[in-house]
C-alpha cells in the first residue's frame, strides 16, 4: 500500500512538474482599463519604476519615462483615482483635483495591448518638452 | 568640466543657430539587405523591414551581410553599412531639443537636407559634430576612432575642445581622448572602411594598454559632464520639493484659482527644469556606456581570444586597466542607467 501512495505521489509531482514547464506561458494583452488602473495604482504606490511598462513605444513621452521623470512629474498629484475609460480616452483625479487625460494606442509589438500615448494634467502635457 | 562641456556647448550653439535640418521623430526603412534588427530602448529586438520606422531611443543593428537605408519626413536619408550600430536619440528640451545621430559600430552615410528648425547633432565614440545641410560618412573603429569624410556641405567636428571645420572632400579622423587630428582631403573616393577599422584593430593590438588608456580618458570626459550637471540636479530637486510642498499646501488651503496659477507659473517650471537636468545626465551616462559596450568589450575580446589562459605582462597590464575600468563603471555611471539599458 505504502508503495502505491509513493508512486501516486511521484506520478502527482511529475504531473506537475510537466504541467509548469512543458505548456508555453500565456500572456494576456492589457486592456485599456488594466493599463490605466495599473498605471495608477503603480504610481500611487510609488513603484515610479514599473510606470514606463504602461507607455506606448512610439509615444513622445517614452524615452522620457523613467523613474526620476515620472516621480518628477507625478508624485505631486497623488493618490490618483481612475475616472472613465472610453475608446481611445481616459480620465483620472488627482489629489488636488486635477484632471488627468490619458489617450491610448494599441501597440501591435505587445500582444496588440493598449498602452499611453500621452498625459495631460489640466491640458498641459505632463512634459513640457513635448509639444 | 570646462575643458569638455563648453566646447560642446559651443558646438550645440553653432548648430542651434545654422540653417539646419527639421527631423521628424520617425526614420522609416525604405531599403534593405540581409539580416538587420531594430533595438528599441526597452532593449527588445525586432528584424527590420521595409516600412519599419525607428523611432528616438532606438538603435539599428546590421549583421555581416546586413544594409538598412532610411528616410526622414524631411526627405534627409540615413544609409547603415553592415556589421554597423546606428543610435537615434535626443538631447535637450523644449526648444533646446536636438536629434542625435550615433554611429557607434561600422560605417554609416547621411545625406541631410537643409530645412527650416533645429540640426542634429552627430555623435561617433570620440567627436561631436554639427552639420549645415549636408553630405557625408562617419566611420566607427572598433578602438573608439572616428573617422568623418564630407562629400557635400560643412561639418564642424569637436572633440576635447578643438574643432575643426570640413568642407567637400576633406576628412578627419579623431582618435579617443584626443582632439580631432589635421583634415585631409579624401578627393571624393570610397573610403575602404575594412582596411581602416583592421588598422585600428592592429593599432590597438600593438600597444593594448595605450589603446586602453585612451578610451579610459575619453570615458572620463563623459563621466566629468555628467558630475557637473549632479550640483545642478541637486538644486532642481531642492528647487522641486518646495515648489511641491507649496502646492500641496495650496490644495488644501481649497483656494482653486491660487492653485492653478501656482501650479502654472512655478510647478510645471520646476518639474521641466529637472526634468531636462534628468535627461542630460542620462545622454552622459548612456555615451559612456555605448562606448563601453562596443568599444571597451570589442578590445576585451580582442586581448582574451589572445590570451585566454597564459598572459604576457603587457596583457595582465591591459586586463588589470579593463577591470579597473569595469569597476569604474559600475560605480558612477550604472546607477544612472535603467535597468533596460544595459
Amino acid at each position: 500500500m505504502k508503495k502505491s501512495i509513493t508512486i501516486l505521489a511521484v506520478l502527482v509531482v511529475v504531473f506537475a512538474a510537466f504541467l509548469f514547464t512543458s505548456c508555453p506561458e500565456v500572456v494576456d494583452a492589457m486592456s485599456k482599463k488594466d493599463c490605466i488602473e495599473g498605471f495608477v495604482d503603480d504610481a500611487n504606490e510609488g513603484n515610479w519604476d514599473d510606470l514606463k511598462q504602461y507607455m506606448h513605444p512610439d509615444s513622445p513621452y517614452y524615452e522620457q519615462s523613467n523613474a526620476a521623470n515620472m516621480q518628477n512629474w507625478l508624485e505631486v498629484y497623488t493618490p490618483l483615482e481612475v475616472g472613465n475609460v472610453g475608446t481611445d480616452v481616459a480620465t483620472a483625479t488627482g489629489a488636488g483635483g486635477e484632471n488627468f487625460i490619458f489617450t491610448l494606442q494599441e501597440d501591435s509589438s505587445d500582444d496588440d495591448s493598449y498602452k499611453i500615448y500621452s498625459v495631460l494634467v489640466d491640458n498641459v502635457p505632463i512634459s513640457l518638452s513635448v509639444k | 568640466m570646462k575643458k569638455h562641456a563648453l566646447p560642446i556647448f559651443a558646438i550645440l550653439l553653432l548648430a542651434a543657430t545654422a540653417p539646419g535640418a527639421l527631423f521628424a521623430q520617425k526614420a522609416n526603412v525604405t531599403y534593405m539587405e540581409g539580416t538587420a534588427n531594430i533595438k528599441s530602448s526597452a532593449g527588445s529586438l525586432r528584424a527590420a523591414d521595409f516600412g519599419s520606422a525607428v523611432t528616438f531611443g532606438e538603435s539599428v543593428i546590421t549583421g555581416p551581410d546586413g544594409l538598412v537605408e532610411m528616410k526622414l519626413e524631411n526627405g534627409s536619408t540615413i544609409s547603415v553599412s553592415q556589421n554597423s550600430v546606428f543610435n537615434y536619440s535626443y538631447t535637450g528640451s523644449g526648444a533646446d531639443t536636438r536629434p542625435i545621430l550615433g554611429t557607434t559600430v561600422g560605417k554609416i552615410s547621411y545625406k541631410l537636407n537643409k530645412a527650416a528648425g533645429r540640426s542634429p547633432l552627430i555623435q561617433g565614440n570620440s567627436m561631436v559634430a554639427g552639420v549645415r545641410g549636408t553630405e557625408f560618412t562617419v566611420y566607427a573603429g572598433r578602438d573608439g576612432s572616428t573617422l568623418l569624410a564630407v562629400t557635400g556641405g560643412i561639418v564642424d567636428v569637436e572633440s576635447q575642445g578643438k574643432s575643426v571645420e570640413l568642407l567637400k572632400d576633406e576628412a578627419v579622423e579623431v582618435e579617443p581622448g584626443k582632439a580631432p587630428g589635421a583634415k585631409f582631403k579624401w578627393l571624393g573616393k570610397e573610403l575602404d572602411f575594412s582596411s581602416w577599422s583592421q588598422g585600428k584593430t592592429d593599432g590597438f593590438l600593438a600597444d593594448p594598454v595605450a589603446g586602453i588608456q585612451a578610451v579610459e580618458a575619453q570615458l572620463a570626459g563623459y563621466k566629468t559632464a555628467l558630475e557637473a550637471l549632479k550640483g545642478p540636479y541637486a538644486e532642481a530637486t531642492e528647487t522641486w520639493k518646495k515648489a511641491t510642498a507649496r502646492y500641496k499646501e495650496l490644495v488644501a488651503e481649497g483656494d482653486k484659482e491660487a492653485t492653478k496659477a501656482y501650479q502654472k507659473e512655478t510647478l510645471f517650471p520646476a518639474q521641466e527644469a529637472r526634468s531636462v537636468l534628468i535627461l542630460n545626465i542620462r545622454y552622459h551616462a548612456l555615451n559612456y556606456l555605448s562606448v563601453r559596450r562596443y568599444v571597451v568589450s570589442n578590445m576585451y575580446m580582442e586581448m582574451k581570444t589572445r590570451y585566454p589562459v597564459k598572459q604576457t605582462p603587457e596583457a595582465k597590464a591591459f586586463f588589470a586597466r579593463h577591470a579597473a575600468l569595469i569597476a569604474r563603471y559600475e560605480a558612477d555611471i550604472v546607477p544612472e542607467l535603467n535597468k533596460n539599458d544595459y
